[in-house]
Formats: C-alpha cells, sequence, structure tokens
C-alpha cells in the first residue's frame, strides 16, 4: 500500500476545509470497507485520507413525523439491529442492511459509503431509491439536494465533485397502504453479493386491489440501479392480481441489461430479474397488508 | 520386530474384534480429546509461516507470465534494479537450468522450471523473483522489469489439445498426451455382450481450488557455512528438501526444512511452489533470510489445483442389478505440467471401480497438457471424481431396471476380504452395514416435501497410498519414542498436520501403546534435522502408516522399560508386563502393580542416565499396489431445489461410514464436517472462471466457498470395522469422506425435481436450464397428440 496523509476532522466544516485542500489527491474515508480494499489493491493511490468517523454530527438517526433521517455515519449493522427502523414503516432498509456482507463488514459499513461507492450490485442503493432517498450534499459553497437516483452516472460513478461530502439521506414520509421490500440473489446464505436484487415499493388504494403508485428498482442488472418504468406504469392504476404481476416482472425483464460476468450469465440474470421482481411485488404486497393491520 | 499387539489381542479373537469392543479396552483412544496444538491456534498464538520474520530478512515477489503461451525474448532487469531498495532478481539464467519432477527416473514427466527461460506456458508461470527491503519495494520492482515475448497460440482445453495440428505445450508430448493409463480385468467386451441392459453416459468434474488459510510462503534463509534453512508452509518437508536440494545443486543434508504449524494443505502444498524455489535462490545469491508470501491471487493462479476430468463410461448389468462389467474413458486437462497429476489419473481409474466387485472392468486415460495452471493432488486424488461420474450413473441404471438405488448398491458391494482382480486386497470393509444404515436413515427421513430429494452415493477410499514417488520403492514411515526421566515422553515424527489433527491422532496413539496420558507426550514434528524421514501428509496414509510406526516405537521402548520392572514384578516373560494409565502391572494380575514414574526414574538413573529410544517403522511391502486398506461409506444428502431460481439448498445430510478403530471421535467428525463442506462446494459452487487460459475469479469474492450457514445439520451414522492392518485397527478418514458428496447431491437433485446434471458444478443455472427443458420435452408430447388428433 502506498503512504498517505491520514486527517481526522471532527466537524463537517473542518472536513470541507481540509477536502477542498486536498481536492481531487484526497478521499473521504467512512467506514473503509470500500476504500481501504481499493487502497489495498492499488485501484486508488491518494495522497489523503480523510477520516469522517470522528464527525459526530454525522453519525445519527432520526424518525420524524416527516420521514427518515439517517447521518452519513449511519452503520449497516446500526440500521439492521435498530428496533425503532425495524418497527418502522421503513424497515426495508434494516432487511437489505442485514444482507450486506457480514458482522463484521456491516458492523464497519456505512449506508452513506454504500451509496457514494456507487456499485452496480450495492444492496442499499435499490431500496433507498424505491423510498425516494435524497442526499444533502456539502462542499465549498455549495450546498445540494440530490435525489440518490440521480446521483448514479455509472459503476463507481456519482454526480459527487472532489471536495463534496455527503452529510445525510432525507427520506419522505410514506403515504398510508404503502408496502415496500427488497430481494436478493446471491448464491450463499451471507457475505455474498448480489446476482440481482430488487427493491419494491407499492402503494394501494385501502382495500389493496388496486396500485396505486409503484416504484421497481433493479440492482446489479446494468451499470446503476435501474428503475423499472414501464413495469411500475404497467402496474400504477390496475388491479393487482397473479397475471398483472407476471407482466410487471416479465416488463422488468426486458428493461433490465445485464452483462455476462463471473457472477452469472446475462441469460439467467434476466430469468432471476423476473423471479425476483414478482417475489419483490409479493413482499411488499404483504408490508401493506401487515401495515394495514 | 516385536509382537506389540500381544499384550492387547490375540491372534485369534482379532477377527471379529470390532471398533466398539476395542474401544473398550483402550484407556485413550475413541476418547473426544481436544487437538493437542488447538489452543495456540484458537488463541492466535500458533506461529505460522506468514507470521514469521527473521532478523535482516528480505521480501521477495515473483514475477509472473500474463500469457498463457509464450516464448521469452528478452528480460531486461535493469530498471528494476536501479529502483533503492531492491536487493537481488533473479531470472532463468540463475537456476541450474534443471526440470523440477516427482518421478525423477522419467525425465520427460520433469517438466517444470524453477523460473522460465524459454516459454512461458500457462498465466502464471514465473520468470523472474525480486529481493528487496519490504514487499512495496518488490512489487513496485517487478513493474519494471521489462520482459519481450512473442505470445504463441495457446490451448486450454485437453479435448482441442489432442487435435492434429494443435499448438505443442511442450515439444517432447505428442498431441499434447503427458501420460496414459490402462486398467483391465475380466474379459469387458464379452461380458457386454451377456448384459440385459447397457448404459453410456458423459460426464464433466471440474476443477477445484485448495483454498487454504494460509497461502503458499516460504522464508529461505542461506548462510555462509553454505546451508540452506527453509521455513515453509507444506505437506511434506522431506520432498521440499529432496526435491530443492536436487534444483539447486546441494545436498539433502545441507538443506534443512523447518515446516511450522501448517494453515492448510489439501493436496495443494505437495507439489513444491515458486515461493520455495524463488526465496531460496534469492537467498543463496544474498546470504540474508528471504521471505516470499503468495498474495491471494497468486495461491489461485499460479499453484495447482483439482484436475478437471471428461469421463465417458459405458455400465453393463443383468436384469437383476448386477454388474457385470464396466468400461471407462477419462481425459483429464494436465495443464502445463505434470505435477503429481499422473497419480490422478492413475487413481481415477482406480476407484471407478469403487466400491462395488465388477468382474471385468477396461480403463484407459490420458492426462493432456493444456496452457493452464498445472493440476494435481487434491484431497481424494481422482477419486471424487471417479464417484460423482459412477455414482450419478449407477443411479440412472438402477432406474433404467427398476430396482431401487438402495438395492443396487447392496447387490454390488464389495465385502470383506475381496480381491480387486491384480489391483488390491481389501481385508477390512463394512460397506454393507453402511449400506443398512442409510437405508434406515432414508425410512426414518419419512416422506418429504415437494421439490425435496434424498441422494444416496457410496464410496471407497484407500487408507495410504503406496507410491513410488521420487524414487521411493514404497511409502514408509517411521518415529522415535524418548521416554525422559521424569516420565515425560518425547515423540518424533515427520508425519504432517495440516490441520487434520496427525498430530493428536498420534500422540493418542503413542500415549495408549506406552499406558501413559496425552499430556506426558511432547511431539517434535515439521523439522528434517531433528524429525525421521517421512513422505508427508497425502494419500491417507497418516493414521495408518504414522500410527502403526508411532506404535511401534512406543511399544519398542514400553519393552525396554518393562525389561527394568521385571525384576519388581517377576512375570515369566517380559509380555506379561504391561502398562495402563501411568501403571506398570502384570497382565494376569492387574491389581499387581507400580507406578510408571518410578520405573521410569529407576529404569534411566539406575542405567547411567541413558534415556529409553523406541524406534518404529512402517512400510506396506509387499501391502498390494495402491494401499494397505481401504475404508468405505454410504452418504445420504437430501436437497430442496428452488424451481424458480435452480438453487439448491443443502438440507440434511447423513454419512454411514467406517474408519476401523476410531481414534478420536471428534477429529472425526471435524473431517466429516470438512469434507463435506469441500465436496459440497465442488458439487455445487466452487468454479475456476476461465477465459483463453486466464482464471476470472482469483479471489474469495468471487471463487465462493460454502460458508457456515449455508451447511445442513449433519449426522454421523458409525460402522464398526476393525482392520488388521492399521494401529490399534484403525483406518483413515481424511480423504475418503469428500469422494462420495459431489454424486449424492446430483441423484438428490434428480430425486427431487427430475433433472439429470451430469457436468459439475450443479450450479443455478445449469438445473434452471434442465428445468426449462424438461418442461418442453414434457410439453411436447401433447402438442404431437393435438395435431395427430
Ligand atoms: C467482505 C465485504 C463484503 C461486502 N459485501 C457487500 C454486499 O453484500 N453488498 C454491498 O452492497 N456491499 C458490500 N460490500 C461493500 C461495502 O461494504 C459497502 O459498499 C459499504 O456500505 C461501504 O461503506 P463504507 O462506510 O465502508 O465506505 P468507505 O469504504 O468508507 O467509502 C466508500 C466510498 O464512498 C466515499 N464516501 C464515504 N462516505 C462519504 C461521504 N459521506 N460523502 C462522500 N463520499 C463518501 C468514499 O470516499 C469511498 O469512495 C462488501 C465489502 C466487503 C469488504
Amino acid at each position: 500500500m502506498h503512504d498517505f496523509e491520514y486527517l481526522r476532522p471532527e466537524t463537517i466544516e473542518e472536513a470541507m476545509r481540509i477536502y477542498k485542500n486536498g481536492g481531487k489527491e484526497a478521499r473521504l474515508l467512512a467506514g473503509g470497507t470500500e476504500l481501504v480494499n481499493e487502497m489495498r489493491f492499488g485501484k486508488s493511490r491518494p495522497e489523503q485520507v480523510i477520516d469522517l468517523k470522528h464527525i459526530r454530527e454525522m453519525d445519527f438517526m432520526e424518525l420524524r413525523e416527516d420521514g427518515l433521517r439517517l447521518g452519513a455515519l449511519y452503520r449497516v449493522r446500526d440500521a439492521e439491529c435498530s428496533e425503532p427502523l425495524r418497527m418502522s414503516r421503513f424497515n426495508v432498509l434494516s432487511h437489505a442492511a442485514g444482507t450486506l456482507g457480514s458482522p463484521q463488514v456491516r458492523n464497519k459499513a456505512t449506508i452513506v459509503g454504500n451509496v457514494c461507492r456507487a456499485s452496480p450490485s450495492a444492496d442499499l442503493i435499490p431500496p433507498l431509491i424505491a423510498l425516494g432517498a435524497r442526499a444533502k450534499i456539502k462542499g465549498d459553497g455549495v450546498e445540494k439536494v440530490a435525489a440518490v437516483q440521480e446521483m448514479m452516472l455509472g459503476p463507481g460513478k456519482t454526480i459527487l465533485e472532489p471536495g463534496e461530502i455527503v452529510t445525510e439521506l432525507e427520506i419522505p414520509n410514506l403515504p398510508d397502504y404503502t408496502g415496500c421490500s427488497y430481494c436478493k440473489l446471491s448464491p450463499r446464505k451471507s457475505l455474498d453479493l448480489a446476482v440481482v436484487g430488487v427493491a419494491v415499493m407499492l402503494q394501494t388504494d385501502s382495500n389493496m386491489s388496486r396500485c396505486i403508485d409503484a416504484r421497481i428498482v433493479l440492482g446489479a442488472v446494468g451499470p446503476t440501479a435501474i428503475r423499472a418504468r414501464k413495469a411500475e406504469s404497467l402496474l400504477r392504476g390496475r388491479g393487482l392480481n397473479e397475471d398483472m404481476i407476471e407482466e410487471a416482472a416479465r416488463t422488468a425483464v426486458d428493461e433490465s441489461k445485464p452483462l455476462d460476468d463471473v457472477r452469472g450469465s446475462a441469460w439467467y440474470r434476466k430469468k432471476m430479474v423476473e423471479v425476483a421482481v414478482r417475489r419483490t411485488i409479493a413482499n411488499s404486497l404483504e408490508q401493506v397488508r401487515i401495515g394495514r393491520r | 520386530m516385536i509382537d506389540e499387539d500381544k499384550t492387547e489381542i490375540t491372534e485369534e479373537d482379532e477377527g471379529d474384534l470390532t471398533g466398539a469392543l476395542a474401544h473398550k479396552i483402550h484407556t485413550v483412544l475413541g476418547k473426544r480429546i481436544p487437538a493437542v496444538d488447538g489452543a495456540e491456534k484458537v488463541t492466535g498464538t500458533a506461529i505460522y509461516t506468514v507470521d514469521m520474520t527473521l532478523p535482516n530478512m528480505l521480501h521477495g515477489k515473483i514475477l509472473r507470465s500474463p500469457h498463457s503461451h509464450a516464448r521469452i525474448i528478452r528480460i531486461d532487469t535493469k530498471r528494476a534494479e536501479n529502483l533503492p531498495g531492491v536487493k537481488a532478481i533473479v531470472t532463468g539464467k540463475d537456476t541450474l537450468g534443471k526440470k523440477n519432477g516427482i518421478w525423477r527416473r522419467y525425465a520427460e514427466l520433469c517438466d517444470e522450471e524453477i523460473l522460465c527461460r524459454d516459454k512461458v506456458r500457462y498465466v502464471g508461470d514465473p520468470v523472474a523473483a525480486v529481493a528487496a527491503i519490504n514487499e512495496d519495494c518488490a512489487e513496485e520492482a517487478l513493474a519494471l522489469i521489462d520482459v519481450t515475448y512473442e505470445v504463441l497460440p495457446g490451448v486450454h482445453d485437453p479435448m482441442d489439445a489432442m487435435r492434429k495440428g494443435a499448438p505443442q505445450v511442450h515439444n517432447h508430448a505428442e498431441r499434447n498426451v503427458n501420460i496414459n493409463r490402462h486398467i483391465e480385468w475380466g474379459d469387458v467386451d464379452n461380458a457386454f455382450a451377456r448384459c440385459d441392459h447397457i448404459r453410456e453416459d458423459s460426464f464433466f468434474c471440474s476443477s477445484q481450488h485448495h483454498a487454504c488459510m494460509e497461502t503458499h510462503a516460504t522464508i529461505a534463509s542461506f548462510g555462509y557455512d553454505r546451508k540452506l534453512t527453509v521455513w515453509t508452509s507444506c505437506q511434506s518437508q522431506y520432498y521440499v528438501q529432496i526435491l530443492l536440494a536436487g534444483m539447486l545443486g546441494l545436498r539433502e543434508g545441507d538443506v534443512r526444512v523447518i515446516r511450522p504449524p501448517t494453515g492448510g494443505g489439501f493436496g495443494g502444498k505437495l507439489s513444491l511452489d515458486s515461493t520455495q524455489f524463488c526465496s531460496s535462490l534469492l537467498s543463496m545469491k544474498l546470504c540474508r533470510p528471504v521471505k516470499i508470501v503468495m498474495t491471494r491471487e497468486e495461491d489461485f493462479i499460479a499453484t495447482k489445483r483439482r484436475t478437471p476430468m471428461h469421463y465417458r463410461l459405458k455400465l453393463g448389468a443383468l436384469k437383476d442389478g448386477t454388474l457385470l462389467a464396466k468400461e471407462v474413458k477419462v481425459v483429464t486437462e494436465g495443464g502445463a505440467y505434470t505435477g503429481m497429476g499422473a497419480t490422478a489419473l492413475y487413481l481415477t481409474g482406480f476407484f471407478s471401480s469403487f466400491p462395488y466387485k465388477y468382474p471385468n472392468y477396461r480403463y484407459d486415460g490420458f492426462r493432456v497438457y493444456t496452457n493452464t495452471e498445472g493440476t494435481s493432488a487434491m484431497r481424494g486424488f481422482g477419486a471424487p471424481q471417479a464417484m460423482f461420474c459412477g455414482e450419478s450413473q449407477i443411479d440412472m441404471m438402477a432406474e433404467d431396471l427398476g430396482i431401487d438405488p438402495i438395492t443396487i448398491r447392496r447387490r454390488n458391494s464389495m465385502t470383506p476380504n475381496y480381491t480387486v482382480p491384480g489391483q488390491a486386497i481389501i481385508r477390512s470393509c463394512g460397506l454393507p452395514e453402511c449400506i443398512d444404515a442409510i437405508e434406515k436413515y432414508i425410512k426414518k427421513r419419512g416422506p418429504l416435501p415437494s421439490n425435496h430429494g434424498i441422494g444416496v452415493a457410496a464410496y471407497g477410499f484407500m487408507s495410504g497410498g503406496i507410491f513410488n514417488w521420487i524414487d521411493t520403492p514404497y511409502a514408509f514411515a517411521a518415529a522415535i519414542v524418548k521416554i525422559n526421566v521424569d516420565g515425560k515422553v518425547d515423540l518424533f515424527t515427520g508425519a504432517v498436520d495440516t490441520g487434520q489433527g496427525a498430530n493428536t491422532t498420534l500422540v493418542m496413539i503413542c500415549a495408549e501403546e506406552l499406558g501413559i496420558h496425552v499430556d506426558d507426550v511432547r511431539l517434535h514434528v515439521g523439522d528434517t534435522s531433528v524429525c525421521p524421514v517421512d513422505l508427508g501428509n497425502w494419500g491417507s496414509r497418516t493414521t495408518l502408516m504414522n500410527g502403526n510406526a508411532v506404535k511401534m516405537a512406543a511399544a519398542d521402548a514400553k519393552r525396554q522399560l518393562l525389561a527394568y520392572a521385571s525384576a519388581q514384578l517377576k512375570p515369566n516373560i517380559v509380555y506379561d508386563l504391561d502398562i495402563k494409565d501411568h501403571r506398570v502391572h502384570l497382565v494376569s494380575r492387574p491389581e499387581r502393580g507400580i507406578s510408571y514414574f518410578e520405573v521410569v526414574k529407576d529404569a534411566i538413573r539406575g542405567n547411567e542416565g541413558q534415556v529409553i529410544i523406541g524406534r518404529g517403522h512402517y512400510t506396506p511391502h509387499r501391502k498390494g499396489m495402491i494401499s494397505p486398506a481401504y475404508s468405505f461409506g454410504v452418504q445420504a444428502v437430501e436437497v430442496k431445489v428452488d424451481t424458480d431460481t435452480g438453487k439448491v439448498e443443502l438440507v440434511h445430510v447423513a454419512t454411514a461410514h467406517e474408519s476401523g478403530t476410531v481414534v478420536n471421535p471428534i477429529g472425526l467428525e471435524g473431517q466429516l464436517e470438512g469434507a463435506f463442506h469441500m465436496a459440497a462446494g465442488y458439487a455445487l459452487m466452487e468454479e475456476l472462471k476461465m477465459k483463453d487460459g486466464k482464471i476470472l475469479n482469483p479471489n474469495f469474492r468471487d471463487y465462493k466457498l460454502f460458508l457456515a450457514p449455508d451447511m445442513p445439520e449433519s449426522e454421523v451414522l458409525e460402522v464398526d470395522t476393525y482392520e488388521p492392518e492399521g494401529p490399534f485397527g484403525a483406518k483413515e478418514a481424511g480423504e475418503g469422506l469428500t469422494n462420495p458428496t459431489a454424486g449424492a447431491i446430483a441423484n438428490a437433485v434428480y430425486n427431487a425435481v427430475g433433472v439429470r446434471i451430469k457436468d459439475l458444478p450443479v450450479s443455478p443455472e445449469k438445473v434452471l436450464r434442465a428445468l426449462e427443458e424438461k418442461c418442453l420435452q414434457e410439453e411436447k408430447p401433447d402438442d404431437l397428440y393435438v395435431a395427430t388428433s
């Protein structure tokens, strides 16, 4: 591993100042489960590593009337285990968090780190997109909000410029009769990357017979997480029966763009999109049902 | 030689002495003894080669070929030499130009250079090595070595390699055939003519990586005394000693090999590796210690791996399920070099006849050179491939004949004292009882939910291979037992524990024979300068061969000790005395005894302090061609198949097996669970994905091993046997257990959802494709019916 300067700011302001000076040669470190590996295997060679972990003001999770706020240091394991989050409407995040890596990795990894790394197979990006999450971004004279979905430009690429830090994620409250779930298909039961990961948000009418709104997000089958918009519009305003769900799943397959790689052939991944979308819609409906009780 | 069994078992009752009875008369054997080196390992205090540092030590790195086949035109090391911190660089020019191989009498089987001089033959072939002040610097230097290659067309598949005009991997091998083997008995053609039913099937057995926790690693230290000391993670310090000496032009006695605790082997650390050769070369140049540790990627791409095999099987049976004839044709992907691959080629042919009585049998195997990483020894050594194909086919045969899988196996099962014509004599064999036990288990599981299925597979395996590697006419083992004045015993053995529990097994055998406790024994292993020569850890030989040597050495020491005690206890002859649980006593009157410690003290002090030293040895001379004994078993695996995803979930596994007298039940369970994990990975997930000879997934993210949550509950159904050739009746429980699993799983998948996967691994994608095909085929007849009606 290359030598580098290690810096440990304690406030967002301080971090921004250091990052501004460091520019392109500086990298932010949260849990480090991505960055440290990149450095170890020579994929990144930063001159400066700015450790965010001591910025207390970014370590929080807040459930409010109008939604959910997650600080940039909120860990994947926190999300998995937090009782309030698990009991909330946003429990898809707890579930998806539980599918990421191993307990050791989850103890270190942050949710925001997962977003900023922008891996095509990231487990938290699809549910965050399905929930309509937005990131608060701060940089030198910049303060902006961007939808997680809009942040993604390609594998490992986001709209973030050097000097910009994501300070938190905010997720608007969900309407009643809404269910959200995530389904990850991977060869192993733990410590594995998704062959396909699908998140679905579904809003129904009060007796669950009609779909009012739907978001279907496909992970690991394209350069970034993909919204299956045709499948979504197929569901919107329609009755929710098995045929409908089947058709939506098949439509989502056409919207996916998987490649052949060592983790699976494109043929298999397409098949799995159908299976995962079907299962995730069913699970989301189940969430609505539970919420109704 | 002393009759070491005299005090325990007489000739007459040996025959029917079962493991269970043996267990009752032992004080140490059969007890659940924690690993003697367990505390160090679980607390992280055991020092492995990778953990070690020596004063003044340098770090080495190896430059490897990026091409699967290329001529080396020029190697320019100037830029690298000028990098500050670089101390030495070696290339093929710095070697003696010899080629390494384990069959030193056959020049064409010695085909692997320390550092390639003219040609590279696979992606990963070593071309240069650097020693520098730290790893980063050495790594940086690699990038500064300029190698000019002339890239040659490569051949990456054995079938292509055998075609006329295919690129030649080695000039000497016509059509790239490295070795062929033939085994035959009976009259195969005639027998097929008499069969009621014949099946012909093709199978493919994929490769597998050893995936040791500790990657290959060596520290070599050559001193101004012109002697070389090597610390290395290996499976045989003796092989390393003689092969290193030969390749470096040193006397064997001037090479001392120390093997610290070793983090896994599984066959992968049996062949010599580039860390051993290159660190030695560099150290000899500098007279400083040089350490080379393979990265995980190097471990994947530049060692050896399980041999991929293309199988064609022809099986003939009578209506009642009696198997009359079998014909086996195998082409194996040899990779770039021979390694120990010739043995895999032989053993897969031999074990294809297991564990059944085939009156007529023919095997033809071809090992073919390819421009891929070499293939060689891996746990089971050709047998898991044989059992996957054979056990799949026998289920298909049973179905064709309308017989159930248990019955067909029972009808043809090997039995005690069976002779494999011209090949081997089976003495103890509990296979029929294992079949009964599994049948009961299946009944007990009752009716299964849909998409669940149980598959069975039977196996047999050698208990101590007899191979003439490195000019040794026979495998041998030796041991020394030294009794000290305080009663503590030093046991010296060249046996190798790579994590499988050999240390504990041998200490237990020593303690049992001497009538003392496990913690009275201090074990000395892993150093060629103090331990007797030993061929090491392979062929499931340790318990039987080293066990016999240790038992004999302990008996020798005991006899010497009892000679002193006889003056006091006055038996008729010394054999009327024995030691149990620290008491020296008359065999006929156990209540008359004296303390072991007192006897030891008197014996040594009264003899001018001379220690008591017992020597023991074992060789399977005239004990068959392959092994002096065989173990057997049957495994049943229940799976659940997700018909949407093709994923196979392991639900439950039961293994009925016999390994003679059980030395240490926890050791055995550990072996069984470990073997199942490894073999289930082989069956379902582990796959080295290659493109043009390059391994695409050389890491644990993409080369998938099963993890604890994926493992099913496992049940052991122990069947008692007693192996007359083994120490206290014991035989192997090491490799054999990896044999049945792939076949059992493939059979279970078939029983669950009706698709037969004949090429490994049984991946979700293959299952899904097969399910779709099956669906189409089931639809077709209906369509036809509609069309014609
Ligand atoms: C063994 C292992 C298994 C894994 N398994 C999975 C898995 O199953 N699923 C999965 O999705 N991922 C997996 N990962 C990847 C990784 O753990 C996750 O992506 C994790 O969420 C990253 O978070 P982190 O805090 O560790 O990120 P870091 O490594 O600290 O950072 C990741 C990237 O984001 C940037 N960054 C971090 N914080 C900010 C910020 N506040 N503002 C701007 N940029 C920022 C960093 O500069 C870096 O480029 C695995 C990793 C390992 C090592």
